[in-house]
């Protein structure tokens, strides 16, 4: 008896993972072209749920839930699809029609020229990608240091040492990159409110001033947590708490 | 002179003692009343004076007069005249009245009564006599205020009527609106009414009865309000025993003021229980819809959206929500129009507030759904209504770019930050799917150990490869470079004899130098072998040192072959790298 359920469970458990990410995404489009975008969402889900991503994954689910005006949840997919590919036109284009479809509109707090330039290099690969270049650049360094010390001719010494100092200055910015991007990713994580409106209290309480009401897709900073309560950042630069329960956080998750 | 001066007083005394035989004097009907009785005040003077002003009547009403009678009587060639003025009052509070001073003039002079005081007692109970008129039209004639509730909540309307019950033997010829209610703690509204005659049940008796005032309420205030009691100063003709001439009864008037009970209202606050965060006081049943003029337009057209509360309820005494849109569709002030009938049973119709909304955009505006509460007396329960969400699809029209007016604040080149964003794109059909959970590279295992891995290998390098072979080589690199240096010369010159060995010399005389730290003038074949003999430089390199040194003397002086030349280039060459070992 125990071995036939024992051979049912696992059974079932084949049957689940029988179709592939890829066949399922083929049955979401599918759906989503003959206008069933509830259908659609379910199968992108289930290939989330399986384990397994990718931007045009996050793309397709976030339009779907825009046809079915959906903010919040489609705004949250665009981003996730961002994170992935971040300079992707059509993904930007698509959450700019998501974004019209908000209530709030705040203006964003001005940054100076290098702040954005600063942003603009962190911003160019992940943390991984920087430890990469860093591991890469700390070799030619050491290759290079080593060709120096051995070579015997002036003039090649002289490249060689110019060109492993520039290795070596590359290595520690990229370094330093790597460690702050590394930051930045676990410590910045923003997040889409989820409800219609919600209010923005100045304690992480309901007795507290509810200092405005933040509507459906706004994206916030997380800063920190307390119990039920998130302190979170807005565009503009105010910072409030909201609960934690009517904000979907921009991670990846099964 | 002073004589003459008293005497003219003493005259005027005299006149005036004349002219005190006039007498103006006030007269009561009673000192002590109670407070439902009447009071009869009669100014009386034997002459016929002028300009009569009658006291303040303060603590009293003045029911009926100034009735002014005169009076002229000759009794036995005597003539007597009065003139007369009477009021009537009554009283309004308990406890000792004074009735003023009233003056009057004649001749010039000024006359005046003494004060009289009243006291008014508790009301006593009115003669019973049936056929006093003022007894009559007590029992006969009655002002009510009829409530239509008792017991309300906060703007729930209550409907008062103000009724005049009386009698069908008594006729109310004359009505005076003494005191006209003002509903304070009320929103209030008069209905008009036709005041006709009607016939009533009242106190199981039939009366005849005219609807005065009636008017709408809605408390504003909880707690116990109370409604201002309408006074009516009433003429009321009330038949009498006698009869006239052809038989018909004759008719005497009475005045009556009649005043109703005071009500009270008992208003109820709203209940805590399950009050909803955007209540607003309205009360009553309602529906609320919203309306566009049209579902899809270009962009920068106008459409009209209209919030419409209709239902029964104080319309008029709350704001409809306000109509929430997404940012870029803009919205302008709404236009506030109603259609409301007040009627007795409180208000009904429609309120609306209609907005311009223009959308800027191309793109799809869904207009989120808007609350409404309201309290609903009957159920005692607050109701929620809201409005479907309505979707305004704009077709034509540009297209936001938000990232353009994010950096339009501080970049005045943002051409470059633009990027044409066209319609809404399609769904992807390829992708490549990786796993959700990934490896993180950075500061992992692998991570610190490619940081290591050069470093291992350059020791590795260091400790196996080059500390042993490389020596050697380098070494002899050294000596050869050595050599060149100082040989260099000579093997340019291999064809040439004399330049040969004066080069040679030079150079093994410099490399010697170089090597024994000894000066020129020290230079000197015996010298040279006692400071290699010192450094114990073996026997065989210093005796070769000294032939090639005595060969180069030689040469000087005798023609030297290519062969020997060659031969002393290479035992120098030897000699050096000998010498080079040693020491």
């Amino acid at each position: 008896m125990f071995k036939l359920l024992k051979f049912i469970i696992i059974f079932n458990c084949f049957y689940a993972v029988s179709q592939s990410p890829e066949e399922l995404f083929r049955y979401a489009n599918k759906a989503y072209n003959d206008g069933q975008y509830e259908r659609a969402i379910k199968y992108y889900d289930s290939i989330i749920s399986i384990g397994q991503h990718s931007p045009e994954l996050y793309f397709n689910l976030a339009n779907s839930h825009y046809k079915l005006n959906s903010i919040a949840l489609s705004i949250l997919n665009y981003e996730k699809a961002l994170l992935l590919n971040p300079k992707n036109k059509s993904i930007l284009n698509n959450l700019q029609y998501s974004k019209n479809m908000m209530l709030d509109n705040f203006t964003i707090l001005p940054r100076t020229d290098i702040e954005l330039f600063f942003n603009s290099v962190l911003n160019f690969t992940t943390s991984d990608g920087w430890a990469f270049i860093f591991i890469i650049s700390l070799w030619f360094f050491v290759l290079l240091l080593f060709l120096f010390i051995k070579s015997s001719k002036p003039f090649l010494k002289r490249v060689l040492f110019l060109s492993s100092v520039f290795f070596l200055i590359l290595c520690l910015t990229t370094l330093f990159n790597a460690i702050s991007k590394e930051k930045f990713e676990k410590n910045s994580i923003s997040a889409i409110v989820a409800i219609n409106s919600e209010s923005f209290r100045s304690e992480p309480n309901i007795r507290s001033e509810v200092l405005l009401t933040i509507h459906e897709g706004t994206k916030v900073l997380i800063v920190e947590e307390v119990e039920d309560w998130v302190k979170v950042k807005l565009i503009n630069g105010n910072s409030g708490w909201v609960l934690k329960r009517n904000l979907y956080p921009i991670i990846f998750a099964k | 002179m002073k004589s003459s001066i008293t005497f003219l007083l003493i005259l005027n005394l005299f006149f005036n003692l004349t002219y005190a035989q006039v007498t103006f004097k006030a007269n009561v009907s009673k000192n002590e009343l109670g407070i439902n009785e009447r009071l009869r005040v009669e100014f009386t003077m034997d002459k016929d004076g002028d300009n009569f002003t009658p006291p303040s009547f303060e603590g009293f009403r003045v029911v009926a007069g100034p009735n002014q009678s005169v009076s002229n009587m000759f009794v036995n060639g005597k003539r007597t005249f009065s003139k007369t003025y009477t009021y009537f009052l009554s009283p309004i509070k308990k406890g000792p009245i004074v009735i003023e001073q009233a003056s009057i003039e004649f001749d010039s002079n000024i006359y005046k009564t003494t004060p009289i005081n009243i006291l008014v007692k508790n009301a006593v109970k009115l003669p019973t006599n049936p056929n006093d008129p003022n007894y009559v039209v007590a029992e006969n004639l009655h002002l009510v205020a009829e409530l239509s509730k008792n017991k309300v909540y906060i703007n729930e309307p209550v409907r008062v009527m103000y009724k005049l019950y009386f009698a069908e033997n008594i006729r109310p010829s004359d009505v005076n609106p003494i005191d006209v209610p003002k509903f304070k703690d009320f929103w209030s509204q008069n209905v008009e009414t036709r005041r006709t005659i009607e016939k009533e049940l009242y106190k199981g008796k039939m009366y005849n009865y005219v609807l005065w005032q009636q008017a709408v309420l809605y408390p504003q205030r909880a707690g116990k309000l109370k409604i201002a009691p309408l006074t009516l100063d009433i003429q009321v003709d009330v038949p009498t025993k006698r009869r006239d001439f052809f038989g018909n009864q004759i008719y005497t008037q009475v005045s009556k003021t009649i005043s109703t009970n005071q009500r009270v209202v008992n208003v109820q606050p709203f209940p805590e229980q399950g009050k909803p965060s955007n209540f607003s006081g309205a009360v009553g049943k309602f529906s609320f819809d919203l309306v566009t003029s049209k579902s899809s337009l270009n962009a920068t057209e106008s459409l009209q959206a209209t919030l419409k509360i209709s239902g029964k309820g104080n319309l008029k005494l709350f704001s409809i929500p306000e109509l929430v849109t997404p940012k870029f569709l803009e919205r302008y002030d709404p236009e506030y129009s109603d259609n409301v009938k007040i009627s007795l049973s409180g208000m009904s119709g429609s309120i609306q507030n209609t907005y311009t909304l223009i959308p800027q955009y191309r793109g799809k505006y869904p207009i989120p759904p808007i609350n409404f509460s309201y309290f609903d007396p009957s159920s005692k329960t607050y109701k929620k209504v809201s409005t479907k969400e309505i979707s305004i699809d704009v077709i034509n029209g540009p297209i936001q770019n938000e990232r353009k007016q994010n950096y339009s604040g501080n970049n005045i080149n943002n051409e470059n930050n633009q990027t044409a964003i066209g319609s809404f794109e399609f769904i992807k059909q390829k992708t490549s799917f990786k796993p959700i959970l990934k490896k993180i590279f950075f500061k992992s295992n692998l991570f610190y150990f490619l940081i290591i891995i050069p470093f291992v290998l350059i020791l590795f390098f260091i400790l196996f490869i080059k500390f042993k072979p490389n020596q050697i080589t380098s070494n002899h690199k050294k000596t050869e470079k050595l050599i060149n240096s100082f040989l260099g010369k000579a093997k340019k010159n291999i064809n040439k004899p004399n330049l040969f060995y004066e080069s040679l010399e030079i150079a093994l005389i410099n490399y010697l130098k170089y090597k024994l730290d000894i000066e020129t003038s020290e230079l000197d074949k015996e010298k040279i072998k006692e400071k290699l003999i010192k450094r114990s430089v073996d026997k065989k390199v210093i005796d070769l040192f000294i032939t090639i040194l005595k060969n180069c003397e030689y040469a000087r002086y005798t023609p030297s072959s290519q062969t020997s030349m060659e031969n002393d280039y290479k035992s120098s060459v030897r000699a050096i790298l000998e010498l080079n070992k040693e020491i």
